[in-house]
């Protein structure tokens, strides 16, 4: 999205507001997030979530964090060790909420008026029927295929419902920690970047990559992933974590993070 | 064996306001097709819902009228299935929270009989659109100006009985609304119309029998109709050992005949689930007292004042509240006539609606204004005309005259009250008629109606009757 902490900043005071046309959007003032990069981190407070440094993550990948989070200490800040209890939930959890809306999101490019029409319709049946079937991919499919079960009569109360209770329990986990902590940080993913197309055939595999991040989503929380560092010439991402409406306080972590690690100007190996 | 029909109703009120739920778009009706779709109507991908201030206005307006709980916060769901006029592929409506709860309405059949009629919720959701057959060969057009137009679903309790019950609450429910002025009631545009749940067993039995839900009825008799013809395919099914298939019908007035359009088995997975583009509703205390600062009186209420104040029998203040314009008409020409309230009630109910009807007028297109009325009334309370004489001067401003007092003027209808006049004209039928004075005098009393109307003729009508007997009276009886 950006090149740098700075950059990032200067995009979402483009883009952060209230939309009146979104009723989801929230009428409140936006900060000059450009304004707070320069603060100071001295006795700023950062959670490290202990589900986050598991038995999964990478051994690499958790060195370079580390090193990364030593940068944060030299600055004057203060890591913590927490706990997000129900992280393990994130992605089943995400998976069920997500493709859920997804089937009833796409449902509109039926090819009445959006989207793919086959050619030579016999009936609105089979307009519909090879129409989605030919325009969509393998993985639209399978999202709109979990998703519509997922909604169905008789497993609406145990996959989405159960699902919508899960993403609060979730959400009640980063409540508590920023009780305690200002930030949280740590890996974006549990390993460097897999090759493409390797992991395609195991979906669920390929699903846990997102294991760190997603929760993010769900509690509806301001995040960001900055390059931290190398592992076999594949970058790796160290991600920090806000509280509701904390962006300047996340970019601002970010830049200074920036302003010693230089990081974000290094091209891989393969690149040069 | 005894049965007993068991109906429930959904009516579906399109709600009057300006632009539609979840847009800004006109939702007036007969505009050109699509004109009146905006990108949120046409479900163009990106774009969202804003829910319409005064929908939720006009739906608590609603639920306060008949005494529900209008809830607190409430709950937009997407309802999902494939339809070329459901642009979106899902309706956006409301689901297990509705804005409206558990309310009731009394109903009044003809016989006199009052009723009370449960209702289960009243929701909140947005019409689809239109598709049109006739016009492409081979194709279906689609029209979407309609689509997202704010709709009311008024789900009742099971609890009407015959098809007269279901008429007389559909009736009461288009009354509610148009005095609550939040839908136009107009039955031919669709503004206002119903689903039947029909379901018949056993006198006696508690539980509900196989039911089957009719689509679309648009009109009270269509309603009644339709519910008469189901009731007796149903009964004739159970009575010949076969049983009622739970199925959605539709009624076909041309044929005059419902017809399955599917089955249980084959009815939708509507995957009902909360919008997550919409936030929870709520109306605050604040809101629902300003709501409620702003009903109008109410026709039960309105139909009892008529009872009490102008001392109308039950059956004149139901018709003259039948619609809260007939009302104001009636209460204006009292005011204007100074009070004859038995008088107008009368000539209201008698004559002028009668005279509507036969031209299917209603009260805001009749051809006689409320002054003009009542310029007639006076004349009849203060005794310028008789009754006979007035129909004459109605008729003449149905006709387009402009009042009571020009008509009898040009016309010289004005009542003969002067008793000298009245006399001269009573002595000369009576020496004129010397053989019918003689029959009366030795008995043949029925022959007083052949001088009145002797006297009457002479004066083209316009003798005043009372005098007229009083002054025969006592000329015969010289």
């Amino acid at each position: 999205m950006a090149r740098s902490a700075a950059d990032a900043a200067l995009l979402l005071n483009a883009m952060a507001g209230f939309d009146p046309r979104d009723s989801t959007s929230i009428d409140r003032p936006v900060p000059d997030y450009s304004a707070s990069l320069n603060d100071s981190l001295s006795g700023l407070k950062i959670g490290l979530p202990k589900e986050y440094f598991d038995p999964g993550l990478n051994s690499d990948v958790e060195q370079a964090i580390e090193t990364a989070i030593n940068e944060f200490r030299k600055m004057g800040a203060e890591p913590i060790e927490i706990s997000l209890p129900n992280s393990s939930l994130a992605v089943p959890t995400y998976y069920v909420v997500a493709s859920a809306e997804c089937s009833t999101n796409l449902s509109r490019f039926d090819g009445v008026r959006f989207g793919h029409r086959c050619a030579d319709p016999i009936d609105l049946e089979d307009l519909y029927k090879r129409s989605r079937g030919e325009g969509f991919g393998a993985e639209v499919k399978r999202r709109i295929m979990t998703g519509t079960y997922a909604l169905s009569a008789g497993y609406y109360d145990a996959y989405y419902l159960k699902a919508q209770q899960v993403r609060r329990l979730i959400s009640d986990d980063f409540r508590r920690a920023f009780d305690k902590v200002d930030l949280i940080m740590g890996p974006t993913t549990p390993t460097p970047a897999f090759k493409l197309g390797e992991k395609t055939d195991d979906p669920v595999t390929m699903y846990l990559s997102d294991i760190y991040t997603i929760a993010t989503n769900l509690a509806g929380l301001p995040g960001i992933s900055l390059p931290a560092g190398f592992v076999g010439g594949l970058p790796v991402g160290l991600q920090i974590i806000g509280n509701h409406f904390e962006e300047a306080r996340l970019l601002n972590a970010a830049h200074q993070y920036q302003q010693v690690s230089g990081w974000h100007n290094h091209c891989p190996e393969t690149y040069r | 064996m005894q049965w007993e029909v068991v109906i429930g109703l959904e009516i579906h009120a399109q709600l009057a306001t300006q632009s539609k739920i979840f847009s800004a778009a006109s939702t007036a009706y007969g505009a050109a097709p699509n004109s009146q779709a905006c990108a949120v109507d046409l479900g163009l991908p990106g774009v969202l819902p804003v829910l319409n201030a005064e929908a939720v206005r006009m739906a608590a307006k609603f639920g306060l009228a008949i005494g529900a709980t209008v809830a607190p916060r409430s709950i937009f769901a997407r309802k999902n299935y494939f339809y070329p006029d459901l642009p979106k592929g899902y309706q956006i409506s409301q689901f297990e929270h509705p804005v409206v709860g558990a309310g009731n309405v009394e109903i009044e059949l003809e016989d006199g009989t009052r009723k009370i009629i449960g209702v289960t919720r009243a929701h909140l959701e947005e019409d689809a659109g239109k598709s049109l057959h006739e016009d492409f060969h081979g194709m279906t057009g689609i029209d979407l100006n309609r689509a997202g137009t704010p709709l009311l679903e008024i789900v009742s309790e099971p609890d009407m009985r015959c098809a007269k019950e279901a008429v007389a609450y559909m009736k009461k429910i288009h009354s509610l609304v148009r005095y609550l002025e939040i839908c136009d009631g107009n039955m031919q545009e669709g503004s206002f119309r119903c689903d039947a749940n029909v379901s018949v067993r056993i006198k006696g039995e508690e539980k509900l029998g196989t039911r089957s839900e009719i689509k679309n009825l648009n009109s009270f008799r269509f309603v009644e109709r339709a519910i008469n013809l189901e009731v007796e395919r149903q009964i004739d099914l159970l009575e010949n050992g076969a049983s009622v298939v739970q199925e959605t019908r539709l009624y076909d007035s041309e044929k005059h005949e419902t017809r399955s359009m599917r089955s249980k088995e084959e009815a939708f997975d509507y995957r009902y689930f909360p919008d997550p583009d919409l936030l929870p509703l709520e109306i605050s205390d604040t809101l629902l007292n300003e709501i409620r600062a702003t009903l109008p009186e109410l026709p039960d209420a309105k139909k009892a004042r008529f009872v009490e104040t102008y001392q109308l029998s039950f059956e004149e203040a139901n018709q003259l509240t039948a619609s809260r314009e007939l009302a104001a008409y009636y209460e204006q020409v009292v005011a204007s006539t100074g009070g004859h309230a038995k008088l107008c009630a009368n000539w209201i109910v008698g004559t002028l609606m009668g005279a509507l009807n036969k031209e299917g007028l209603d009260i805001t297109t009749s051809r006689i204004d409320a002054t003009a009325l009542s310029s007639l009334i006076k004349r009849i309370a203060d005794n310028t005309i008789s009754g006979k004489i007035a129909k004459q001067v109605f008729d003449a401003l149905w006709d387009g005259a402009a009042d009571a007092d020009s008509v009898i003027r040009e016309k010289g209808l004005q009542q003969i009250t002067d008793d000298s006049a009245i006399k001269a004209i009573v002595n000369d039928v009576v020496s004129n008629n010397p053989a019918q004075l003689e029959q009366y005098r030795s008995g043949k009393e029925k022959l007083f109606g052949f001088f009145v109307g002797q006297v009457m003729k002479a004066t083209q009508g316009k003798a005043n009757p009372a005098q007229v007997n009083a002054l025969l009276k006592k000329a015969l009886s010289a």
